[in-house]
Order: C-alpha cells, then structure tokens, then sequence
C-alpha cells in the first residue's frame, strides 16, 4: 500500500519528467533514408559525415520515417503458434511523472502483430507487463514480477527507477531491449539495448544545431536542477564547446524542479545575451519557458523538448510558440510524415486498439521497439529463439534498418562510453503557423561528444 | 543595481504564489489546529476542475469528468471552481478534520497526508502526468519599470491580488464578528462555547475560505506554471516555510515571507550564474533556513491552542514477553524467507528492510514524540555513504552499515538543536524543509548519486560468504541469505528498541513526551533526552538506508526523494508508531512493494488503484485507529497465547489478565 503513497511526487520525478517530455515528441528517434544521415549514425562517423543542419528553409520538407515494416509471406494473418513471453516495466503510476502511452503503445502493437502480422513468423508475442510508480521499490517488485515469467527479453519501458529494475533483469541474462532511456542504467548495461538516443541525447541535436544551423556564439541553457537534468545540460555544453564555442559562452542556469515560476531563471540566461536559449524542462514547463521569453521581450531563439511539441500544446500556446525549434526523432503530428506508410500503420494501430492514448508520445517508442525486435527476430528459426539467440542477434547489429529511425548498431554503439545507445541521431523541427516543420535532416551529436557527463569511466 | 531590482521583481511571482498558499494555511490552522500538509493538493485539484471546465466544458469529480456543454469562459469556470472550491473545503472539514479535533498532532499529520495522496490519485488516474494548461487569467505582457527594467505585468498584478487577500483577512479577523469568534476559539475553545460560538461550524467557516484561497492559489498558479500533479502538491512546502514564519497567526507576516523567499530564490538564481561555486538546488534550502531563523529569534513558533478536549498521544505499550514475541516473530519471518521465492520473497525482504526504516520512528516519534520528516534524508546520507565506504574503501559488512549510521547522525544533532525549541507540528515542518534541502542539496548532485550508472554497492560478502541479494540464475532471486541479514538486523533492533521502554531511558523519553515541563521539574534532562532520540534515531535511519542500498544494489535520488519520508511517517503511524509490533506491521501491510501489497496485487491486480486505496485507507485509519493496526486488540486466544507457554516453561500457570487491561498503558 505504500506504494500509493509513493507519492514520490517529486523533485526527482520531475527530472523524470522532463526526460519524458524529451522523449514525447520524439517518440522513435531516428530514420533510416538519408544517406548522409545513415553514414553518421553508425559509430565511426566523422564529424563531416553528419547531415548538414539547416535553420529551416533549406530543411528537407519531409522525410521517410525509418524503415519499412516487413509484411509476413502470408499475408494478413493470425498467429497461432507457442507464444513468445516478453516482459515490459513501466513507470504507468507515478504521481510525478507517469508514461502509461508507453504500456499503452506495447499493447496495442503487440496486438495488431499478432492479429494481422501472423505475430513473429507464426509465433504470437506474450507480453507480461508490469506497472510501477516510478519508486524503485515497485520497479525492484516489478522486474522480480516480470522475471517470474520467463521472458525470453523484456521490452524497455520508460521508468525513472530503472537503477533499481535494470539491474535485475540483466543480472538474470535477459536482455532490456528498447524503450526510451532516461538517465540510467539502460544506457550503460552491456545487455542493455536502445535503438534511439533516449531522451538525453535529444540535448546534444540541440546543442549541435545551436551551433551548427543557427551559428551561436552563446548559448543559455536553463535546467531543473536534479541529477538527470544537470547531465542534460553538460550534454549540450559538451557538443557546444566542442563545435568550438567556448565553455564560458554556454551558461547553465540552474532552477528548482519546484520553483513556480521559470521567469528569474530565463531572465538570468538572457542577461549573457545568448544567441539560442535551450530549455530543459518538463512538459510542465514547456508554455512557462516560453511565455518568459515572450514577456522578457528575448529576441534569442527558444529550443524545447520534443515532449512540448504535442499537436494540443502547439494549439493552446498559438503565437507563443512560433519559431520555437524542438528536437526528437519522429514527430508524428509533422507534415513530413504525413505521407509515411509506417507512420500511417502506427496510427492506424493506436486508434484501433488504443483509441485513447495520444500518437505523439512514448507510444511511439514502444510501437519502435516492439517492431524493430519484431523485424530482428524474423531473420531466425521461430523455435530457436531463445534469449541467447536474441542478445545474439542484438549484439551483431550493425546499419541494421530502424523503424522510426536512422540505423543503428549495437556491435559498434556511437559512444563507446554509452554502450545501450545503438544510435543517438535526432530531428529538429521548427513552428511555423502552428505545425511542426522540419528544421534539419538527422542529426548525428555523437562526433562532438568526447566526455559523455554521468560516466566516469570516459 | 537595475538588474538586483529586476529579480526584485521576478520574484514576486513565485512570492505570491508562497504567500497565497500560506494564507489559507493560516486559515486552516486558526480555524481547527490543522497543519494540512494536503493544502498544495487541494489547490492542484481545484485547478484541474478549473482547466476541465474551461477546455472540455465539462465539471471534474474523483473518476469522471460530467459534460455541461461547451467550454466555459474565464468566469463562469473561475465562479463554478471556487464554488466546487467552498464545497470541498466544507467536506474535507466535516468528514474528517472534524473528528480528529481531539486526535493528536501526528494524528492531524497523517490524515492531512492522506488526503494529500487521495486527491493526487485522483488526478493522476483521470489525467495521468502530462501537463495540462489553459488560458491565461492575467494579462502577461511585457511592462516596463524603466529604461532596462521589464517584466511581466502579471507578476506585479499577482503581488497586488496576495497583498489584498491579507489586508481583507487581516480586517476580516480584527474587525468582524466571525473573525473575533475564530480568534478567540483558537485561544479558549471552552471560552468561545460559553460565548455561544460552536467551534466546529467556525472551523468548518474557516475551511471554507482556506479551500476557496487555495483554488483561487491554483488558478491564478496556472498564470506562470502549467498544472502537473506534483509540483503544485510540492509548493507547499515553501508555503509551511511562511507560514511558519508567520507563526501560523499573522497574514501580513505570512505574505512577507512569502515575497522574501520569493525575492531570495530569485536573486540567487542571478548570483548562481555568476558565483558558480555555490552549490546547485541551493534555492530550495532557503525555506529551512528562514525556519531556523525564525526559530532562533522567536522560540516556539506554533501558536498553543486552548483546545476544549485534550489531545491523546499513541499509546505507546511496555512489552511484555519481549523474548517470546521476538523469537517467534523471528522465526515465522525467517521460514517465510526460505519457503516463499521469487516476488514474495522479495516482498518479505521489503518488508523487513521498511519495517527497519520504521523503528527509526518507533523510538523518535513514538517514545520521544517528536514529528520527523526527515528519516529518508538520513536513510539517503547513510545510503550513499555507505556506497562509497563499501565500494571505493572496502570496508566489510557490517562494518560499513555501522558507518552509514554513522554519517547520518551529524545531520540528526543539526535537527536535534531546533526541535530544543520547535516540537509536534511544528518540527515536522522543520524536518520537512530539512528533508526538502538535503534532497536538493546532497541526493540530486550526480558526484553523490553517481550520475547515469547510479552509485553502485559491492555484492554483499562476509568471510567469503555470499550473502548478497542478486543471483546469477533469475529463478534464485532473490537470494534468502539477504533477507536473513535484514531479519537479524531488524530482529537485534527491535527487541533492544522494545526493551528500551522499559528502562529508565524510556521512562526518560516517555516522560518528556507526556509534558517537557513536568519532566524537567522532575529532574530530567529534557534536552540531553531529546537529542539522545535523533542520535540514536538518524543512526538507524542511516543504517536502514545501507540495507536499502544492498537491498538494490544501486542507489539513486528516486530512492530518497523528500516525500518517502512522508509516506514512511504515515505508514509508520498506520502500523502504530508506539510499538515494534506496529512497525513490522507497516511493512508488512502498507510498504511499497510489501509482502502484502504483493499478494493482493498479483491475486486481485488492482496496482492501478493502489495509490488511491491507499490514500482512502490513511484517512479511515486516521480516523478509526489513532493508534494504528498494532492498537487493535487481537483476538483473545493470540492475546493469552504468550502468557500460556510461558507459564508451561515456566510451570506455573498462566496469568491471564482481564481482556482490556494488555491493549496498552497510557503515556
């Protein structure tokens, strides 16, 4: 019962919560198509063979959103065979940050898999699912829970307790495969395995576009201060500086997770005259940020979480928002994807089997994991496929095709330091008359990351 | 000097906001003696009725949203939440404060904290997390006060809207005949009902208007922060900061503190980025330091109230077949570890490891009464203490759990000092802010929480024994022998803390907790025994937090976050706080991820609901058994059945005492 009291309501969530809002909009991460992008998404990309990021404009109007999903030989078709068990944890509960689109997103393609994909080659996927409320005494029970079945892997989730789950599941061989990482142990485990940068790493995009396209000399980076954030924050930095800005030019300025009100703080970073402003925040604040640029009269363009791009966020904040630039990976409410098939499934697949769960979110990082580990494990016997063969198959990836995102590779991660991260490449998007517009092609941080903050190791 | 006024004037916003919520605060405590700790949550619900109406044309109740029609303009939605505002504060007041006039502090605490995580389950289940907002009320163009000098215009409008609300408190409470009547109830109950005053219809008066001022609170809040779940529950702690310094008495003063500490946390966002030596989250220490302050100038800074009935205190029982008890509670816990696998072991091995947690209150706030909200801040130094002395040094167990204790018991004498003056409510607020500070200070600093990897623990190992909880096989977690080094600790612990009410250290506490006055009459050294409770209190909430880091193995920020320590107060107090029974009780029935919760969850699934029966259940304790679970009378046979095999060891026979006279001793 104590659970519920977890109202762990807090600051912590909140870091929580921020990290969610990255994610939101970003929902997958990254695309496969463009050649350039590709060639910079894999590990040994220089920095010269990233897309060239550019202030809109020159953007690519619209872009194929990752790779295409493989149809079963027999058409649409029910799969009957022995189930294959995944397990999910998911931080569906928690007062002060709860991701229940992620569950939401598992389920209904799961379902749709194995009502008309005939499942993975006949074998329908048994999803065992366990909700936590983002302490780590649920995700500890969770992951026992989850555990007790047997999966054979289990499907990330979104869970700001992942200090305590991941540990578990990894310890017990199976592997965690997907979902979207915050800031923990889901980006170091070596039987960890993310096919898009998670939400931190939508920081570094930002601070390379800073630089890159909108040609920053400064930049103001506004934080909640909290563990999570604070790495987010040096993670930009870190990109910044070494685009060549120099580390006193990207000032961070720090606000309590519990402050009311965002205004000193955005007041602070404009005082140094920046030429972008980053703001990192909880959906909560995504408005507050920018109604403080607005009313402090800044003329330094505003950089949001993807997690503020939501199509009813765009609506409520109208012309506060425009020309605010956000980053993520596949934006589903953006007229770039309007044509895409995959995108269309997706959709399709919520308002069939989750009419009520929002398509721009994390349900879009659980329809990209479970479809990515879908495509993975058509190439193997269905009766051999064991946890073995999946870790396996995970391991030797490498430009592998990425629904909802650029390729990844586990068998050489783009940051060594961050072994989980199979690709870290991102999207920016711009407003324009209340839509979401593709601002550049993907981005690829990783060159310009030589110290990834949070790891001593590196 | 143009950019200090600046921030001057940033800071009212996040001011105004303190003081509004600070008022009805005052309100509430003025009206019926309750510190409601549930005030920011009532604000949060009310703002949420407000954003139902004006974006879905539709009134919020707990589990559904009623359509009326088409959204609602600013008004008509602002005069329909302020109403459903009245009527909330009226129910909050008659359903459950009214029965707890007489209920102790601690009492109050937990029933307010409840309400506190209902109202938050409520929310959560019907708009989950995502930030939800609507159109502003204020206007928010830019203003200038000068040639560089531009804010918002709703921050000075906000300002003017607080200072207002004080001015016609303040004359409402000097000047009418409802304000003298509340005024003087609080001061002499009895002599407000010899007037003809019914001090429950002015208190419910009261409730009334502090709910009505908190909905106002979150409405206006939605002006400069989006609504989300926590963070509008969370603001009131800065608000008990002001209205602590505002002695819970003056509205003028409540609102000054309110813009102090608004102004201060704004002016040290600017200083920050320039002094990038101070350390981060140093905002949210403010409030603990405007309290101690206060505390050091003005002593005792709850106002006494001339209740008409005395409050009663837990009872706190002298055991009695303290052995007995022990080795069987012992043992049956002990076959549980190696009968029960998977989740339900792991469910008994959270379950000891909070009922630890507990005993940590059992002796502070049980014996020695005093309200702490600071255990998990303790548990959380120890904790990562712990993970470097283990880790990095190599100190062996249990070596390294004794320095987790250790570590945390400097930060108990710095509580220690101010609850020489501050007592009951009045320390948990302190507590609170000091729990809020370190969370900010210390457990949100990636060199202390380790950054993405977490801090991690070395596996456990004593003489090369494996005693860590992890396996290498899924199916062998998690390992026993963990659970039987949380059951030795918890078992050693508990029957010294139970014994300890029986020797002249107990007495001493017990003692100083019934009147502080009488006892140093009597010759005890009420400050010495105080500071001897949180010595000995916050040594082992830092040993509980090293259980807690081998227990997960990775320790992070989430595992400490200031408001566990509010939900291990309220489960500590649900299972009775008096008694080590009450403790093993909490973790059994109420710890997250208990072994009950466990049960029912997988039998029933019901862990949706859980936050929200368990919120309802705090408030139903609450009010049915102040003293908790363990102050249940079990039934005859359980009662007899210590005595009965005793006296076979003994060979004499049993005696039996009269059903009643074993329920407990009053202190």
């Amino acid at each position: 019962m104590k659970r519920f009291l977890m109202g762990k309501v807090v600051p912590c969530a909140v870091a929580a919560g921020l990290m969610a809002s990255g994610l939101a909009a970003c929902g997958g991460d990254d695309s496969a198509t463009s050649a350039n992008a590709s060639a910079s998404a894999s590990s040994g990309a220089s920095p010269s063979s990233s897309s060239t990021p550019s202030p809109s404009g020159d953007a690519p109007a619209t872009l194929p959103s990752g790779a295409p999903l493989t149809a079963d030989k027999a058409g649409d078709k029910k799969a009957t065979g022995k189930p294959l068990v995944f397990g999910l944890v998911n931080d569906d509960l928690g007062a002060a940050a709860a991701f229940p689109d992620m569950t939401a997103g598992a389920k209904a393609t799961i379902a749709y898999v194995n009502e008309h994909m005939n499942g993975i080659n006949g074998r329908p996927i048994e999803l065992h699912a366990c909700p936590t409320d983002g302490t780590p005494e649920s995700a500890s029970s969770c992951a026992t829970k989850v555990l007790g079945a047997d999966p054979i892997a289990v499907i990330g989730g979104s869970d700001l307790a992942t200090t305590a789950s991941v540990p578990l599941i990894t310890k017990a061989g199976k592997p965690y495969v997907g979902g979207l990482a915050f800031a923990g142990p889901e980006n170091t485990s070596p039987l960890s395995f993310q096919f898009n940068g998670g939400d931190t790493y939508a920081w570094g995009v930002m601070g390379m576009f800073s630089v890159q396209a909108l040609h920053a000399k400064k930049i103001g980076i506004i934080y909640p201060t909290n563990g999570v954030a604070i790495t987010a924050a040096q993670l930009a930095q870190e990109v910044a500086v070494n685009l060549g800005l120099k580390k006193e030019d990207v000032s961070l300025v720090g606000v309590s997770p519990t402050a009311p009100d965002v205004t000193p703080a955005y007041s602070t970073v404009n005082a140094k005259q920046p030429d972008v402003v980053i703001g990192i925040t909880t959906g909560n604040q995504c408005l507050a940020l920018a109604q403080a640029s607005k009313s402090l009269g800044s003329k330094a363009p505003l950089i949001l979480p993807g997690g503020c791009m939501s199509t009813e966020q765009i609506g409520k904040a109208g012309k506060l928002y425009e020309g605010v630039y956000s980053a993520g990976g596949v934006a589903v409410n953006s007229p770039a994807f309007k044509d895409d098939k995959v995108v269309a499934t997706y959709k399709n697949i919520l308002k069939t089997y989750s009419p009520k769960t929002g398509d721009v979110g994390f349900a879009s990082s659980a329809f990209q994991s479970v479809m990515n580990i879908r495509e993975l494990l058509l190439k193997q016997d269905p009766d051999k496929i064991t946890t073995d063969s999946i870790v396996q198959a995970l391991r030797e990836t490498d430009n592998t095709p990425n629904v909802f995102g650029q390729p990844y590779g586990c068998k050489n991660p783009p940051l060594k330091q961050v072994p989980a991260l199979c690709n870290v490449t991102g999207l920016m998007y711009v407003v324009k008359d209340g839509t979401l517009q593709l601002a550049s092609d993907w981005l690829n941080p990783a060159p310009y990351i030589k110290t990834v903050p949070g790891i001593k190791s590196s | 000097v143009t950019q200090y006024l600046l921030f001057v004037v940033l800071g009212l916003g996040a001011g105004a906001v303190y003081g509004l919520l600070g008022l009805g605060l005052v309100l509430e405590y003025r009206g019926s003696g309750v510190v409601n700790f549930a005030h920011g949550a009532m604000a949060m619900y009310i703002a949420y009725v407000f954003v139902a109406l004006r974006e879905n044309g539709s009134l919020f109740v707990p589990g559904a949203e009623i359509h009326l029609g088409d959204p609602f303009s600013l008004w008509p939605a602002a005069i329909i939440a302020l109403l459903y505002a009245a009527l909330m504060g009226y129910l909050v007041y008659a359903l459950i404060f009214r029965f707890l006039r007489t209920a102790s502090s601690l009492n109050k605490v937990v029933a307010s904290v409840g309400l506190m995580l209902t109202l938050q389950a409520v929310v959560v289940l019907h708009f989950s997390t995502t930030a939800q907002t609507t159109a502003p009320v204020l206007s928010t163009m830019p203003v200038s006060l000068g040639s560089d000098l531009v804010v918002p215009r709703d921050r000075l409008i906000l300002s003017g809207i607080v200072i207002v609300s004080a001015i016609v408190l303040w004359a409402i409470f000097r000047y009418t005949r409802f304000g003298l009547a509340t005024r003087a109830a609080a001061e002499n109950e009895k002599g407000a009902l010899l007037l003809g005053y019914a001090p429950s219809r002015i208190a419910a008066r009261n409730w009334i208007i502090a709910t009505l001022i908190a909905g106002a609170s979150g409405i206006l809040l939605i002006q400069i922060t989006a609504l989300s779940p926590s963070v509008y529950t969370l603001l009131v702690v800065p608000a008990l900061a002001c209205a602590l310094v505002g002695r819970f008495t003056s509205f003028g003063g409540v609102v000054a503190a309110g813009f102090a500490l608004g102004i201060i946390q704004s002016e040290l966002t600017k200083i920050q980025a320039a002094e990038t030596w101070l350390p981060q989250g140093i905002q949210d220490a403010v409030p603990l330091l405007m309290i101690i302050v206060a505390i050091a100038i003005r002593g005792q800074v709850l106002p006494s109230r001339g209740a008409l009935l005395e409050t009663r205190l837990p009872r706190v029982n002298r055991p009695e077949h303290l052995m007995f008890t022990g080795l069987v509670s012992a043992f049956i816990c002990l076959v549980g570890i190696f009968v029960l696998h998977g989740g339900y072991r792991f469910g008994l091995i959270q379950t000891l490891v909070t009922a630890f947690m507990c005993l940590s209150l059992v002796l502070l706030t049980g014996y020695m009464g005093q309200i702490s909200l600071a255990q998990i801040a303790f548990a959380g130094i120890g904790g990562f203490a712990m993970s470097r002395v283990a880790g990095n040094w190599g100190v062996p167990f249990p070596l390294d759990l004794v320095a987790a204790g250790l570590v945390a018991v400097p930060l108990g004498v710095l509580i220690g000092v101010p609850a020489q003056r501050a007592r009951g409510v009045s320390l948990a607020v302190v507590t609170l802010a000091a729990g809020a500070a370190a969370s900010a200070l210390l457990f949100n600093n990636p060199d202390v929480n380790g950054g993405f990897s977490g801090s991690r623990l070395p596996e456990l190992h004593v003489f090369g024994i494996n005693l860590d909880i992890h396996a290498d096989n899924v199916h062998d977690f998690p390992r026993p022998w963990y659970g039987v080094v949380v059951l030795v600790c918890f078992t050693l612990v508990g029957l010294s803390i139970a014994n300890l009410r029986r020797t002249a250290t107990g007495r001493r506490m017990l003692a100083v907790r019934a009147n502080e006055r009488a006892a140093a009459a009597a010759g005890i050294n009420v400050s010495g025994t105080k500071l001897f409770a949180f010595v000995v209190s916050s040594f082992l909430a830092g040993f509980g937090g090293g259980l807690i880091g081998y227990q997960q193995g990775v320790l992070s920020q989430a595992s400490f976050d200031v408001f566990v320590s509010l939900t291990l107060l309220t489960i500590a107090a649900i299972g009775g706080i008096g008694r080590v029974k009450g403790a093993l009780l909490a973790g059994l029935f109420l710890a997250a991820g208990g072994l009950a919760p466990t049960i029912l969850d997988r039998a029933i699934g019901f862990g949706r609901f859980l936050p929200l029966i368990g919120g309802v259940a705090v408030i139903i304790q609450a009010l049915v058994s102040p003293d908790g679970i363990a102050g249940i009378p079990p039934p005859r046979f359980f009662r007899e059945l210590p005595e009965r095999v005793m006296s076979r060891v003994r060979g004499r026979p049993p005696e039996v005492a009269p059903v009643g006279a074993r329920a407990g001793v009053k202190s």
